[in-house]
């Protein structure tokens, strides 16, 4: 009877292979100098708005803050599909399909609102070059906006390689890395921005 | 020759951040604080210091340690499959 120690090693030497996909890997060292890059653009915006003397600045509306409520429940709820359908992908591949899908439609959903809330803030007078209410809003939210548009896009690969029965697991882990950022971070911003 | 150079080079360094030291205003060592007049402002700065701070640290090592809780199971799961051979 040999040590466990003595059978950990020789059976890890026998059957060395990667702990993480290489695409789960990169992009979660993505995902971590992305958060370092909302980390600043939170900073900068957080010494501005202390340092203002009136917030929002005179002249600017005020920023839609329960209708992004709800589309901020759509978000959350899109990610919580997603982890629906990586449960249902270990079962069986083929039952994944639908919460996928639910989750890229209320991904969707979300970024559609949030174009249709530009469109009406832009009407109300806030522009990039308005107020730096502006500036930071759509520095901000529209970082995230393209952060959550490449994510729908990675989320679509995946449904469609899904329905042709190609996807592999790594591809599915790699992308629910990136629409988690894009759901976790968003609260933040919310939080941060919105108030 | 060389390490008298070196002392010399670091002496004088020393000297002139010990000036620096002495007229801050002068220095101006930092680019932003210098505007941070008012206590908003200085709110805002510290605001920023507390969020940049530890976030490289907890970027890092969150996934420092999800590759070595991925590393750990992998491990366990050979050690049960050999047992199970045995």
């Amino acid at each position: 009877m040999s040590p466990p120690g003595a059978r950990l090693r020789l059976a890890s030497e026998s059957t060395r292979r990667p702990v993480v996909a290489n695409s789960v890997l990169g992009m979660l060292l993505f995902v971590g100098s992305e958060t370092m890059l909302f980390a600043g653009m939170i900073s900068a915006f957080t010494i501005v708005r202390t340092s203002a003397v009136m917030w929002p600045p005179p002249g600017q509306p005020r920023l839609p803050v329960a209708a992004t409520a709800v589309n901020t429940v759509a978000l959350l709820a899109s990610g919580l599909f997603l982890y629906a359908a990586q449960r249902a992908f270990l079962r069986d591949h083929r039952s994944a399909a639908r919460p996928l899908g639910i989750a890229l439609l209320l991904g969707s959903f979300f970024v559609l609102f949030q174009g249709a809330e530009w469109v009406a803030l832009v009407r109300q007078g806030l522009t990039l070059a308005s107020s730096t209410l502006g500036s930071f809003f759509y520095l901000i939210v529209g970082m995230h906006a393209l952060h959550a548009v490449a994510a729908l896009g990675l989320l679509g690969h995946t449904w469609l390689r899904l329905r042709q029965g190609w996807l592999v697991q790594s591809q599915l882990a790699a992308a629910q890395v990136f629409w988690y950022f894009v759901v976790g971070v968003w609260p933040i911003l919310f939080l941060v921005v919105y108030r | 020759m060389k390490t008298s150079l070196k002392t010399i080079t670091q002496s004088l360094a020393a000297a002139l951040l010990a000036l620096a030291g002495l007229a801050p205003r002068a220095a101006e060592a930092c680019a932003v604080c210098i505007n941070a007049r008012d206590d908003g402002t200085q709110l805002g700065f510290l605001l920023g210091t507390l969020i940049m701070t530890p976030l490289p640290f907890l970027v890092v090592g969150s996934i420092a340690f999800y590759l070595w809780r991925r590393s750990r199971s992998a491990e366990l799961e050979v050690i049960r499959s050999s047992s199970s051979q045995s």
